[in-house]
């Protein structure tokens, strides 16, 4: 594996010949959203220059490319000296890495427009990758996939469930890179990759709100300075087939334990079924959202747990809120299951319960009720995406990136013509939870394994309350569910030093 | 205060000072606002001389709590080295000791208008408005909001640091580590 790493990573380029004339001449593509009325002004850009851009050996250098655009000083600017221009303006430079795309945005108030664009178009176009920065983002990063990732088991379970599901693939480690490859990254790697990746090919710039002819003229003529060379082939290949139930447990000092599971979905946002499942997850488990089926069984009727959500696709959260990130729209996508910590007695019968859960809904799928009501709620909840220009040049930008429809205008229509039966059919076809990699990030790992493969019964532990008879007898039920875990498909890693 | 943390995580130090509670009319609390740009703002001197120059943590923030019932002044910073604990607080300790001396009118002036259109930036939607005609409605009706930005206005050096002198100072003090350690509860 080693020698095919290094047979991969130090391969001798072929010279691709002259680049065609027309690519040569083509400018960056833009979408405008201009509004005279907008007291602000929207500077954004998507970068096909991911984490899956990494090459072996070199996983991290992506994200410290993307991360060194806006801290390693850009134009005449040190990365001081260019958070010193912005700082009257109350604007930062804000950067995005994931697996396919990096978003770089800067909002600013139309008073100081001029200064913006500037600073945005220097970090996209003259990045000064300043070794010292490089060097201390570097650090920064090494600190994210060790120690920082230790600090949160609920981060560490949704990183480690993406690195099982895509093993050996791009998407196989976090943005930020393996800690075994980032010390060898320096500022000459990250010139390299920002001189091969970031091209007028790779890049679809945005601008959006208050701005006047001049400055849409300018913004042209400044991202003029990305050459005109063709987008780089980005490798992809089919996500690792999913066989049976398997688990994974990583071991820390945690006294609680979180889960992730999950399979690969063939599936994206062009897909018919797209809308049927995204639908579909809403009533199994919206993201922080209480009317889960998800959190009604394991938090409100039981109390195992903070909370348990389900996704269609790929989710970053966005900040603080409990909306989606933009940005994080990729070539493949998964299907998982999220089930927040849970006390050591109760993990196991959390699990079962959750994977309970998830056989009832594919088998029987949504009530007529359940159907009515959540696709009510998305029509309500879409509009909600997307309140300021900003968020919908966002989602403009996923939208032409990724290829696929506008998620604010599509899926709405979308949900208009579905019916109840086309989505218990998209459950059926796309949803299966019988081949699930399950991740568990906990303390007590060798015992936990244990309770989820070998032991018969796992029951609930209340603590000061008593359930209702129907609840009960269905928490016997569960206690005794079989996983379907073979034994020599369970294993328990140490979690310290798992992304090396 | 010193917290023993299982496990793998960076060392944490936060020093927290008692101030008053918001009010938008008083001069103390505007140059608290200020003071808080001043130290820990991207382009402050914590940043500049414990992340860039130094090296000696990942990450430095924290500023005024905008409480109505008691408040804090909070610097937390994210070490990469436990040992260096010391000399993260006394590098703390000389910016803070520094505004107790009137700073540059022209920083002043730049930290004014950072905190007016940090705060106009926020406004671009229907909620983060509505959060904020909240938070003003709690704390003296909407118009505290030009009220509080009237007395950022008039703030001048010397009130700030005679405002830094009446409450960034050891009796307000209270000093927090979490270290990690194998002996940990």
């Amino acid at each position: 594996m080693i020698a095919l790493m290094l047979a991969v990573a130090c391969a001798p380029k072929i010279d691709p010949g002259p680049i065609p004339a027309a690519v040569a001449a083509a400018p960056v593509r833009v979408i405008d959203l201009q509004d005279p009325d907008s007291p602000l002004v929207y500077l954004q850009a998507v970068i096909a220059a991911g984490s899956s851009s990494d090459r072996p050996g070199q996983e991290g250098l992506a994200a410290l490319t993307a991360n060194s655009l806006v801290e390693a000083g850009a134009g005449e600017w040190s990365g001081a000296e260019l958070r010193a221009a912005l700082y009257p303006s109350g604007a930062d430079l804000e950067v995005l890495v994931d697996r396919d795309l990096v978003s770089l945005r800067l909002t600013c108030h139309r008073d100081h427009a001029a200064l913006c664009l500037d600073a945005f178009a220097s970090a996209l176009t003259a990045p000064r990758f300043d070794a010292s920065d490089v060097d201390r983002l570097r650090d920064e990063a090494l600190y994210a996939v060790t120690d920082g990732m230790l600090e949160d088991i609920e981060a560490l379970g949704g990183e480690l469930l993406q690195a099982w599901l895509y093993e050996g693939h791009p998407y196989g480690h976090p943005p930020s890179g393996r800690a075994g490859a980032i010390p060898v990254l320096d500022r000459d790697a990250v010139a390299r990759f920002y001189s091969d990746r970031y091209v007028r090919e790779s890049v679809i710039v945005g601008i959006a709100g208050g701005y006047d002819d001049d400055l849409r003229a300018a913004l042209d003529a400044r991202l003029l300075a990305l050459p005109g060379a063709p987008a780089p082939d980005r490798v992809m290949m089919s996500a690792v087939a999913v066989d049976g139930r398997s688990l994974l447990v990583a071991e820390t000092a945690d006294a609680s334990v979180g889960f992730h599971l999950g399979h690969p979905l063939d599936l994206d946002r062009n897909d018919p079924d797209h809308a049927a499942l995204y639908l579909a997850m809403n009533v199994f488990g919206a993201h922080r959202e209480s009317h889960g089926r998800l959190y009604g069984s394991l938090r409100t009727a039981r109390g195992l747990t903070y909370g348990s959500y389900a996704y269609a696709e790929p989710f970053v959260q966005r900040g603080w809120s409990s909306l989606p990130e933009n940005g994080a729209v990729r070539r493949q996508g998964y299907f998982s299951l999220w089930i927040r910590p849970v006390a050591s007695d109760n993990a196991a019968f959390a699990l079962k319960l959750a994977i309970d859960e998830l056989e009832q809904l594919v088998d029987q799928g949504l009530t007529e009720g359940e159907f009515d009501d959540a696709r009510a709620y998305l029509r309500g909840w879409v509009p909600l995406l997307a309140q300021d220009l900003g968020r919908r040049l966002a989602f403009e930008l996923d939208a032409a990136a990724s290829g696929t429809p506008l998620f604010l205008d599509d899926l709405p229509a979308r949900l208009e013509a579905l019916t109840r039966e086309d989505v218990n059919g998209a459950l059926r076809r796309h949803i299966h939870p019988d081949t699930l990699r399950i991740v568990a990030v906990g303390g007590e790992g060798t015992a936990l394994r244990q309770r989820l493969v070998e032991d018969e019964s796992t029951p609930i532990v209340y603590a000061d309350v008593s359930p209702g008879e129907a609840q009960a007898a269905r928490d016997a039920e569960i206690a005794t569910k079989d996983l379907g875990i073979p034994p020599d498909h369970a294993r328990v890693v140490e979690a310290e030093g798992i992304f090396r | 205060m010193a917290v023993p943390w299982p496990g793998a995580a960076a060392a944490r130090l936060t020093l927290a000072w008692r101030i008053p509670p918001h009010d938008p009319d008083d001069p103390d609390v505007a140059a608290l606002q200020l003071v808080e740009e001043l130290l820990l703002s991207d382009v402050g001197p914590l940043k500049r001389r414990l992340v860039d120059e130094e090296g000696l943590v990942y990450e430095v923030w924290g500023g005024r709590d905008s409480f109505v019932a008691g408040a804090l002044f909070t610097v937390s910073t994210m070490l990469r080295d436990p040992s260096h604990l010391d000399r993260v607080e006394q590098i703390i300790g000389e910016e803070v000791e520094a505004l107790h001396t009137a700073v540059d009118a022209g920083r002043l002036d730049r930290a004014r208008t950072h905190a007016r259109y940090d705060a106009l930036l926020e406004l671009d939607a229907p909620a983060p408005t509505a959060t904020a005609l909240g938070w003003a409605a709690r704390r003296g009706g909407v118009d505290a909001l030009d009220r509080f930005q009237a007395t950022v206005d008039a703030v001048t050096p010397q009130a700030l640091a005679d405002a830094v002198g009446r409450h960034l100072v050891d009796e307000h003090l209270v000093h927090a580590t979490l270290i990690p350690t194998e002996d940990a509860p």
